[in-house]
Order: C-alpha cells, then sequence, then structure tokens
C-alpha cells in the first residue's frame, strides 16, 4: 500500500518534516513493475546521518542500475514522527514511492554503529513485521544487513535472516539476482537461506548456533550439518575499477556531509591497535587520480555542491595525496569549490595539504594524537613522536590557522593517571605554541582555541585489544575530571562522552547472541536511538539487563587467551595468533611500521584473499616517515 | 546583469524550508553551469536575494528571487536551463532582466494571496458562503492567538492584515494578505478564526492551500516584482 496522501496532509505536525518527504534531486523513482525486484535499504538512524553513509550510496546506485531491481531509501523516524505513524496508521514507508516496507521483496540494514540496534527493532515493528526471525512470516521480506559492525553482529543474530560480511558490493547483485531465481522457483525461506549460504561472505545466523559453559563460557561454536563453518569476509578487488556512484541523491535538509564525497582508498595498515577499521578494511587498495578527477568533475555536474571530500581511513597516506590535491584545486577553484580532508595524520605534510586545499574556504583542522604520552602512544602503535606533533601543530598556526581539534582516548591499555596528565599537557603546550605564533606574526589571527575531545575506549572485535577489559564507570568519572579541571580556561573547549554510553557500547562491541534479548527488552521498554546523548536512558538498559539476567561486566572483562570468542562464526582474514602477538607487543611497547613502506609483518590478509597492495604511487614514496 | 526570477514550489516540496529552498536554488544554478557572479570574501557564495519566506508545508505559485550573472542571458533560456536541472515541483516560470538600482524583492513584495478550499461539516451553497465572508469581514476587528516557536503567544488582529478576501468559486475562498516585513497571516490563523466564528468549518489542513504568490500592492491593485512601473523603461 502507498501513503502518500495521508503522510504529506499530517506531516505539518512535527519537526523537520523534510526528513520525510523525498523527492530529492537524482533520487530513483523506478516502476512498481511486477518482474522488479524490490530491496529497501534502511539505515536505523535519522535521514541527515543516513544520508550522509556512503556504503549506502553506492548500494542504492549499484541496485537501481539493475534494470529488473528497484531500491528505495528508509530512515528512523525520529520520536515524533513514530507517535504521528502510530496515531494515524501509517507503517514505515520508503522516500520514493511511499510503499510501505512489507511491499518489498528484501529490507537491507546498514550497521555503522551499536548504538542503533534498538532503531532496527522500532523499524521492523513500524513496518507490522516481528522482530524475531524466528516469528516472521513466509511471505515478509528477507531482512538483510551489513556494514562495519558486522563483525560483530551476535547480539542482532536473532532478529537478522541474512548477513553480508566484508565489502559488499562485490557479491550484491549475484545475491539478489539468486534470490530471484530461488524465489522464482517457488522454494520457502528457509529453503532459500540455505541456498545462499552457500555464496561466500554469506553468514545465515540460524544455520549457527552458540553452546555455553556453567559459569557463562562459549565452549563452541556450531554451524548446521554440511554447512560452512566460518564466513570469510568480502574484499573487492582492484577499486579502481570498482563501481562508484556520480549521480549522488542531494538533500535539501542540511545533514552531515552536504557534498561530493569521493572514496580514494580503501583499508589501512598503519596498525594502530584499536581500531577496528584497520584491521577489517585490509588490505589497502587505492583509486588512480585520474579516475578520481573524472569521478569529481562528474559528481560536481551532478550534483551542484560546491565541495569536495576526499575520505579515506587515512588521507595523508594515499601515495598520490599531493599530486591528486593538487590536481583537485587547480581544476575546481576558479569555479569556487573548495576540497577537504578527512582523517588526517598528525605531521607536516598534513599541514601542507591542508594548506593546499583550503585556498577558496579555510575550514578547521582536526589532530589525532590519541594519547597523552610517547609511552602510551606507542603501546597503541601510534607511530608519532613529541616533535611531529608540536611541529605539525606549529606549522598549522603559522600558516593561519587559530582553531585546532585534539582527539584523545581514555581508557587504553595500560593507561596510568601519568598519561591521562599528558593529555592535559600536550594541549596547554599546543596552545601556548599558538599563542606564541600570534604573538610573533605580523597578520592578523584570531584568538587561538585548542578544542580537546575524549572518547573513551571501547575494545573492538578482530583488533589486537579484543583481549582487554574496558575501565569501570568510577575510573572513567576519575578521569573525566581530572581532565576537566586541567584543561581549562578561554582558549580551551573540553568534550568528553557518557560513561554510561561507553561502557553498553563496550558490552555491545563484543556481544554475543545472549544479548539479543536484553535488546529486545530495552527496546519494548522505549529505549531508542542510543547514540544521541539526550535519548539515551540508563535506567532502562540496567532494568534489561537485571530482568534477562545478564551481567554487563562479564562482557567488558579482560578475556583470556584461550577464550572462543562469539564472533570467530566470521573470518577477516588476520589470523587469531597476529592479533595476539600484536596484544603481546603492546605490552611490550614495541612498535611495528606499515607494510605500505617497509617489512611485511605476516598478518596473512594478501595471502588469504590472493590479493596484493594496490598503491598508485608504486611502493615506496615520499610520504615514509 | 541581474535577473528576477519567477518560480513555483508545489506539492511533493511542501514541507522544504525558506532556507532549503535558497540552498536548493544555488545547487540547481550551478548544476545549470549558469554564469553566476560570486559574493566576495571569506566564503564565495552566488549572489542571490529571496524575497520573503514560504512557511514549511505551503505550496506557492509565485515566489520571486534575484540572481546576478557575469554574462548576459537570453530570459527564456534561462529559465530552461534552470528548469531542465530541478525537481520537477520546483519549477522556474519566467525570467526579467533587471535595471541595477531596481528596489530588492524584500522592500517591493508586500502582499500574499492564498486560495483556501474551506471544508463544513455539512454542504454550503455559494450563497450561505457569501454571506459568512460578508458575516466575517464585517468584524470591527478579528483577533486571534498566535504561537510562536520558542516565544510566548501574542494576540495580534487578521482584519487589519486582510486586504482583501473573496469567494471565487464553491468551497474556493481568496484572501490577499499583507506579507514581509510589515507582518504576515498564516492560512491556519484564516482557518481558525473563521471556525471560531463558524463551528461548522472543519479543521485546518495544508492541503486545502494555495499560494497563489507574492504581490506589490499599488492602490488597489496587486502587481508581479518585474511590473513595468518597477522596472522602469
Amino acid at each position: 500500500m502507498q501513503y502518500k496522501e495521508k503522510i504529506m496532509e499530517n506531516l505539518y505536525k512535527i519537526s523537520s518534516p523534510e526528513r520525510y518527504t523525498g523527492n530529492e534531486w537524482n533520487s530513483i523513482i523506478k516502476d512498481w513493475d511486477p518482474e522488479r525486484l524490490k530491496v529497501a535499504l534502511a539505515f536505523p538512524d535519522v535521514y541527515e546521518i543516513g544520508m550522509s553513509h556512503l556504503g549506502l550510496k553506492i548500494l542504492y546506485h549499484l541496485i537501481n542500475r539493475e534494470d529488473d531491481m528497484l531500491a528505495e531509501r528508509v530512515y528512523a523516524p525520529w520520536q515524533d514522527m513514530e507517535d504521528l505513524m502510530k496515531k494515524e496508521e501509517i507503517p514505515l514507508y520508503t522516500l520514493e514511492s511511499y510503499h510501505e516496507i512489507k511491499d518489498f521483496d528484501i529490507l537491507g540494514f546498514t550497521l555503522q554503529y551499536e548504538m542503533s540496534y534498538t532503531n532496527i527493532l522500532n523499524m521492523l515493528d513500524l513496518s507490522g513485521l516481528s522482530i524475531h526471525a524466528s516469528e516472521r512470516k513466509e511471505e515478509d521480506p528477507l531482512i538483510i544487513a551489513g556494514g562495519s559492525t558486522v563483525f560483530n553482529s551476535e547480539p542482532i543474530a536473532e532478529f537478522i535472516d541474512l548477513f553480508f560480511v566484508g565489502e559488499v558490493e562485490s557479491i550484491l547483485i549475484e545475491l539478489l539476482n539468486k534470490y530471484k531465481t530461488l524465489k522464482a522457483e517457488g522454494l520457502s525461506k528457509s529453503e532459500i537461506l540455505k541456498s545462499l549460504n552457500k555464496i561466500p561472505g554469506i553468514y545465515v545466523p540460524s544455520l549457527h548456533s552458540e553452546e555455553y559453559g556453567e559459569k557463562g563460557e562459549i565452549l563452541s561454536l556450531n554451524s548446521a550439518e554440511g554447512e560452512k563453518e566460518r564466513v570469510k569476509k568480502q574484499v573487492v578487488q582492484n577499486l579502481d575499477q570498482a563501481f562508484y556512484p556520480t549521480d549522488f541523491i542531494v538533500p535539501y535538509r542540511d545533514t552531515v556531509h552536504e557534498r561530493v564525497v569521493l572514496e580514494i582508498s580503501r583499508g589501512c595498515t598503519r596498525s594502530c591497535r584499536f581500531c577496528a577499521a584497520g584491521m577489517a578494511y585490509r588490505p589497502v587498495r587505492e583509486r588512480s587520480v585520474e579516475r578520481l578527477m573524472d569521478l569529481a568533475e562528474k559528481a560536481l555536474k551532478a550534483t551542484g555542491y560546491d565541495e569536495i571530500s576526499l575520505t579515506s581511513l587515512s588521507t595523508v597516506d594515499y601515495t598520490e595525496a599531493k599530486k591528486l590535491v593538487q590536481a583537485m584545486t587547480e581544476r575546481f577553484s576558479d569555479q569556487m569549490i573548495s576540497v577537504s580532508l578527512s582523517s588526517l595524520r598528525v605531521d607536516k605534510f598534513s599541514v601542507e595539504l591542508a594548506e593546499e586545499v583550503n585556498k577558496v574556504r579555510k575550514t578547521g583542522l582536526t589532530f589525532a594524537p590519541e594519547a597523552g604520552t610517547q609511552r602510551l602512544r606507542d603501546v597503541i602503535n601510534k607511530n608519532i613522536n613529541e616533535d611531529d606533533i608540536y611541529s605539525a601543530a606549529r606549522s598549522a598556526f603559522e600558516n593561519g590557522w587559530s582553531k585546532i581539534k585534539l582527539y584523545f582516548m581514555i581508557g587504553l591499555p595500560t593507561e596510568t593517571m601519568e598519561d591521562v596528565k599528558g593529555i592535559a599537557e600536550m594541549a596547554k603546550k599546543i596552545r601556548n605554541i599558538g599563542q606564541e605564533v600570534r604573538k610573533n606574526t605580523k597578520k592578523r589571527m584570531r584568538r587561538i582555541e585548542v578544542s580537546v575531545s575524549v572518547s573513551t575506549f571501547v575494545p573492538k572485535v578482530f583488533t589486537p585489544f579484543q583481549w582487554h577489559q574496558m575501565d569501570d564507570v568510577e575510573t572513567i568519572i576519575k578521569k573525566h575530571d581530572y581532565l576537566r579541571d586541567n584543561i581549562k580556561g578561554r582558549s580551551f573547549s573540553f568534550s568528553w562522552n557518557d560513561p554510561e554510553l561507553s561502557r553498553l557500547e563496550g558490552v555491545l562491541a563484543r556481544g554475543d547472541r545472549r544479548l539479543s534479548k536484553v535488546i529486545a527488552t530495552a527496546w519494548k521498554k522505549g529505549s531508542r536511538f542510543e547514540g544521541w546523548h539526550e535519548c539515551f536512558e540508563p535506567r532502562i538498559w540496567g532494568e534489561a539487563f537485571r530482568e534477562n539476567d545478564i551481567q554487563p561486566e562479564d562482557y567488558l572483562r579482560e578475556r583470556g587467551e584461550e577464550e572462543i570468542f562469539s564472533w570467530e562464526k566470521l573470518d577477516i582474514g588476520i589470523p587469531k595468533s597476529f592479533l595476539l602477538k600484536e596484544y603481546k607487543n603492546a605490552q611490550a611497547e614495541i612498535l611495528i611500521d606499515d607494510c605500505r613502506f617497509a617489512d611485511c609483518h605476516s598478518c596473512a590478509i594478501c595471502g588469504n584473499f590472493e590479493v596484493d597492495l594496490e598503491l598508485v604511487g608504486g611502493k615506496t614514496n615520499e610520504l615514509q616517515n | 546583469m541581474n535577473y528576477r526570477i519567477k518560480f513555483a514550489k508545489l506539492e511533493d516540496l511542501m514541507y522544504i524550508s525558506h532556507l532549503e529552498v535558497i540552498k536548493t536554488l544555488r545547487r540547481i544554478i550551478r548544476r545549470a553551469e549558469l554564469p553566476a557572479a560570486f559574493s566576495q570574501g571569506y566564503n564565495p557564495r552566488i549572489n542571490l536575494a529571496i524575497g520573503p519566506p514560504l512557511a514549511v508545508g505551503l505550496i506557492s505559485r509565485g515566489e520571486y528571487f534575484d540572481l546576478e550573472l557575469e554574462t548576459e542571458m537570453d530570459p527564456e533560456k534561462l529559465v530552461s536551463d534552470l528548469n531542465a536541472v530541478s525537481p520537477t515541483d520546483l519549477r522556474f516560470k519566467k525570467a526579467v532582466k533587471i535595471p541595477d538600482d531596481i528596489r530588492s524583492l524584500s522592500s517591493l513584495l508586500d502582499t500574499a494571496i492564498y486560495t483556501i478550499n474551506f471544508e463544513y461539516t455539512s454542504a454550503k451553497s455559494l450563497e450561505e458562503e457569501k454571506k459568512m465572508l460578508e458575516e466575517f469581514m464585517a468584524q470591527s476587528e478579528i483577533m486571534i492567538i498566535r504561537h510562536r516557536r520558542k516565544k510566548s503567544d501574542r494576540k495580534i488582529d487578521l482584519k487589519k492584515r486582510i486586504f482583501s478576501a473573496e469567494i471565487i468559486d464553491k468551497n474556493k475562498w481568496k484572501f490577499a494578505v499583507v506579507t514581509g516585513s510589515r507582518g504576515n497571516v498564516r492560512p491556519e490563523e484564516l482557518n481558525r478564526a473563521l471556525r471560531e466564528k463558524f463551528s461548522e468549518v472543519k479543521g485546518f489542513s495544508p492541503l486545502q492551500v494555495i499560494r497563489e504568490g507574492v504581490f506589490v500592492r499599488d492602490e488597489a491593485d496587486f502587481y508581479p516584482p518585474y511590473a513595468e512601473k518597477f522596472i522602469g523603461s
């Protein structure tokens, strides 16, 4: 059913109605031909967040390129819209055709962060579907999911029919075609799932189970007879040739990234030991300067945006960074198009690049030293030293930036109060450098502002720190208090995360299948949008854990070397032995280099996937430092 | 070179806000690859000035903006170039070349004309409706409470803000009301005021309203902002 008129006559009652109306430039509205496979692409957060997600943009255009398929979008409704939908009996619908979700063959969720799991349940419920996969009907859409938190999807395993593991562009169309064929043959849902499970990268949770011991430990991970034991993640080979859209949808409402987003490379081998993406998205693959220039040209023409954002896990590590940035500014600056960079490293080269791109508009500059002392930076293998940081800051101030943002983490392995103190000291020293530069410059410069953002470290799966215990709330608060007392004054701003929220993230990040019922209970009690500070209610979650007889602390503790982890049903291509060796290196403060510029450390990814690093500028280059 | 351009914002885009319309216009101008002039300074932008805001939830057949171009362009081509890269429900209607010293849209435009489809709990004849309108407008004042977001409620007199009112067809009322810097009237308020007087009038729905456009009031007539008398000879 379509609900357009009912929706249009009611939306004036709620805030931000344009979240729910679609009709943006470049949105694709196809006929509802019965022959077409219909896919609803869902993002479990509000429109303006979901619209900025690159993966979803790629999938939307990838599916719609197929003549016998269509893809439409749906985002999580904010509380006022949810109330309106319930009152007016409007089910969850897509922004293209205003069809309800039940009319689709497939509903696919993007998993970007753990704090959106209750929104997934809510969206299923608003669609009129049962939240539990086992209770859904034969004619209900197939519920699939994929994205960055798929590497530990066990806490939502009971709600989802099928997961993609890894980079879905490589297998999506094959999967959808297969589904279409099986459906046409009249197979039942469970037969279809069994058959799809044969495709690499497909994880059907109902074909796997966990066995627990008396103390709640995992005794074994089992799969149904004849089914694969572990699911190997999929990667795109030859990123340069891979599909990339240019006719991006142009939203009316302000969204997080209103610009042409160009993914210049995928993967990172800096080997920061806390970083989930750094392990999960290996190997490094780069797009060529020529391809990127061509994509930029087409995307600007198709959208009318006035900004290009170059994005990757570490932009300055792109082997042709300088050449690319120069080519972009040369080509586009007279059209008043600015270029922005994400994920800069803390070094002088980053500042030079940032200077290059800021010829049209000057944006802020963000550095992430991550830890306050050299010792702790060595523990996490953040290969930068004090001098790099201070000279980068000096050169930023000298180039006219007056505002610098610094990112740190607390709660990293081996951290002591000395390391926390180091954060405050570094912030002060950077502020002093700025004030000194400002005093001595002849140019007009605004007041120096240093903003310090501190997040609480959450151990993530498939990283060397997956064994590590998370800080308890009292310890986190003690560290926050120290920093708040020591980073104050007109030139500073200090921000931190809610400790209770970080702990919940910690539980879900290394959770197992038993957490499904906790999530369901929290959702039933009204929890939504936990990632939005104002919506998070620790009380509800406390009750949900208690009522299901689950101790959150069990998920936050230090794990034993021999322990079986729930997420080991999946295989990211890096052996556990490598991660454990790296955990030990961390404790011994031993650094390892980036294999792009130095020796291979045998993470085994290249051999496991029969791929090699795809570096457009060759293996050694000027960025090596 | 300055152009005054008329556009319509229709059903599918009724919930797009004023600021979003401005942003969208800038992107359409870029997509059309028009030789737009940019502002100077820190954050260069396309030079564009728009008329009084159109409320979220309303559609309009006649809104305006002024655009500066670096080189001259045939107004008809300007309109067709814009339409080629614009969402279906944002339509460009007409462009007129204007002199540099013309009065700005925000100082000229002072009137909004709405047609509202009122519905009643029991059917009314055209004659009955005409009588209702007469009675409604014969009041010495039409006081209404205005609800303002993040501000306290305020009492206002709609009577002073309505320039003219007529019934153009069965269920179709047409109001010319003040807009811009001298105040404004919301269609929802017209519905509410009428409902207070005649309880058989049904509640407000934005789908009942069409803003026919914004105009310049001169004597008893309403003109578009690029009428001969404003752009000179």
